[in-house]
């Protein structure tokens, strides 16, 4: 009895510095591995997209893998994300130049050079201010829509609901066409804020990205969130106020869809509907299921194999053919591995330390593997 | 044992389905510290009567109170906060969760840290944090469930599972705890090992308990009082030794 005490004293949590320092060192490395590789031509190209799509994927995950409610539109999300942080950083530019009376030349010193690709300062701090009011709306839609719909249905009736959802945003965005007088990048930009392959940026966001969700799902909120998957019924008799959980998740969910689609929109200055309607949705379902529902780790993995492979296959194949495989890739999947590559599971560094056996090597790490793949 | 100090009071608690009377006005008193025994024949409405207590069915007539407190329209995780808390007899665990995960889910009410707590893991955190692992070990030591803490809850045996869902009661600190047929599917070496369980919780966790069973050496070797249901009505109330000798009860066991 004594014995069994002492243990449980010894296994007091507390934070792990040494780990922390660690991660932050990779993520640091990460960042620059992948800047300095952006210099390729291709790569540049494919790396911000990567970037973009981890953050989407990742934040249907927490959605369809740690919540358990399959949605479809998530395209639909991205694009309201896109629109309003198109136009807000549109807005901002043409203010700064009507209320100073810069010329264009100025303007592109100021911020954005699109001849040579050159971003200022100020164009930064544009873009990452323009992107948040961008994640924080469509978390605001996200939670609206969240409040109105997730208490009363669930399961296939929430799934087409959200594909119905994802419909309807295309749909406005494609009619709309202009804000307030700017076109807001479905048929190209009114001014240009484009930060294009800095590729530091994007990384910054899903490093963030990847901290919120995994300290959330570290905490009594990840649990319940989990709980509500695993059973609803015993969770809301283990006292997790599941409605308001479920309405959380769709919320979070939305916000980085949001920020993914303000960052699409300023890395391509475009925001074709095309671009986020029913096929970008499959696509990112089809990220997650083959990582695994409910994997962080998974989820890159798979969102940069699938990016790499159907960029490839874009340039060399004809069009429409994408899709082809991933419903290929799908129907493989769950006939072989139907929990996909991670299933729950985490590629931790326990995990890797278990796997190869090696007391201390800060090596292998999660995106590394990404740039692995990208070779 | 037996004190003016009610803790459930049910008035008058009726439950139709579509027509089906499954609980016709049950009328209900617990004490607190009691050992409760709920029993009938199946299909008798043992099982909706949980649900009703724990707020999972609405009743069509009837009130439930609380320490005094009407709660008859509180919703259940409200409940489980106000100190209710059960098992299930289909057991119902988080099976992709492990052990430890499974009771601290249970715990989530005893936190308070927020969202931005938990991103920065501030101080509050690990503070609660900790509370809710040393909380939640001591219950599984209790029960027997330590060495397991770290499996998955699905990799448990039938008997452990039974167990963990007491466990994962237990942690939300409940003043009643609802436990439906925590024997069944046990053998009867199992079966006396949780009765002995049962008592040592009812004393440590200084927790009101009622309970469905199926198993009369069960609940007759542990129960203070029992209720007897048959087609959904209160048909004896007592000890034990009342019960086991009620014609009615006899006649509702053994058919006419
Ligand atoms: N949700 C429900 N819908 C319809 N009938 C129900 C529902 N829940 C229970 N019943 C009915 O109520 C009666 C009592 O069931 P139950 O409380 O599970 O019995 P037991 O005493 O064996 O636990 C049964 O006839 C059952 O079919
Ligand atoms: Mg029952």
């Amino acid at each position: 009895m004594i014995a069994k005490i002492e243990s449980n004293r010894n296994n007091h949590l507390k934070p792990n510095y040494k780990r922390y320092l660690l991660n932050g060192l990779c993520s640091v490395l990460i960042v620059v591995v992948l800047s300095l590789l952006t210099n390729n031509l291709s790569l540049k190209i494919i790396i911000p997209q990567i970037i973009i799509f981890s953050i989407a994927a990742l934040s249907l995950n927490i959605v369809c893998g740690c919540l358990g409610e399959m949605v479809l539109g998530h395209g639909g999300f991205m694009l309201v994300g896109g629109i309003v942080a198109s136009y807000v950083s549109q807005k901002i530019y043409q203010l700064v130049m009507e209320k100073n009376n810069f010329s264009s030349s100025q303007m592109r010193e100021i911020f954005y050079n699109i001849g040579n690709g050159e971003v200022h300062f100020a164009g930064y701090i544009l873009v990452i201010f323009a992107v948040i009011v961008g994640a924080i709306f469509t978390g605001v839609i996200g939670f609206l829509i969240g409040v109105a719909v997730l208490g009363r249905m669930k399961g296939d009736y929430l799934a087409i609901i959200t594909l119905g959802i994802g419909l309807v945003f295309v749909s406005i965005a494609n009619n709309l066409q202009t804000i307030d007088g700017f076109k807001y990048g479905v048929d190209g930009p009114s001014y240009y804020t484009r930060i294009a392959g800095n590729t530091p940026i994007f990384a910054s966001f899903l490093i963030l990205t990847l901290i919120c969700f995994i300290m959330i799902f570290k905490s009594r909120y990840g649990r319940a969130i989990l709980s509500i998957r695993e059973d609803e019924i015993a969770s809301e008799a283990s006292g997790i106020p599941v409605k308001k959980y479920k309405i959380f998740t769709f919320t979070l969910s939305a916000i980085f869809a949001g920020l993914a689609g303000g960052l699409y929109y300023h890395f391509a200055s475009y925001l074709g509907t095309s671009l986020f309607s029913q096929d970008r949705s499959i696509e990112l379902l089809v990220f997650i299921v083959l990582g695994g529902l409910g994997s962080f780790t998974g989820t890159l993995i798979s969102t940069a194999l699938l990016t790499f492979v159907s960029y490839k296959l874009l340039l060399n194949a004809p069009g429409g053919y994408q899709l082809l495989i991933y419903g290929v890739i799908l129907i493989i999947v769950m006939l072989i591995r139907p929990e996909g590559l991670f299933g729950t599971k985490e590629l931790t560094w326990d995990f890797i330390k278990k796997v190869f056996k090696i007391k201390k090597k800060p090596k292998k790490i999660v995106e590394e593997e990404i740039i692995h793949d990208n070779k | 044992m037996i004190t003016n100090d009610v803790v459930l009071v049910v008035k008058d608690l009726s439950i139709e389905f579509g027509g089906l009377k499954a609980v016709t006005n049950f009328n209900m008193e617990i004490f607190r510290k009691e050992l409760v025994g709920l029993i009938g024949p199946n299909g008798a409405g043992k099982t909706t009567i949980f649900n009703l207590i724990t707020g999972i069915y609405q009743p069509t007539s009837g009130k439930i109170q609380l320490d005094g407190e009407d709660i008859t329209h509180v919703v259940t995780h409200k409940r489980v906060k106000k100190g209710i808390a059960r098992t299930f007899q289909n057991i119902r665990l988080f099976k992709q969760m492990t052990v430890l995960e499974n009771v601290k889910v249970a715990y989530h009410n005893n936190m308070t840290y927020g969202i931005f707590a938990s991103i920065f893991r501030t101080k509050k955190y690990w503070v609660e944090e900790n509370k809710a692992h040393q909380k939640a070990l001591e219950i599984l030591e209790v029960l027997g469930l330590l060495e397991y803490k770290d499996e998955l809850a699905q990799n448990l045996p039938y008997g452990k599972q039974r167990k963990l869902e007491i466990a994962r009661a237990l942690a939300s600190n409940p003043k009643l705890l609802c436990l439906d047929e925590p024997a069944a599917g046990m053998n009867p070496h199992e079966t006396e090992e949780l009765m002995e369980t049962i008592k040592i919780i009812q004393d440590k966790f200084q927790v009101t308990i009622l309970l469905i069973e199926h198993d009369m050496k069960f609940v007759m070797g542990i129960c203070d009082r029992i209720y007897v249901l048959n087609f959904g009505e209160l048909i004896a109330k007592g000890t034990p030794k009342e019960i086991q000798t009620n014609k009615e009860v006899i006649k509702a066991y053994l058919g006419e």
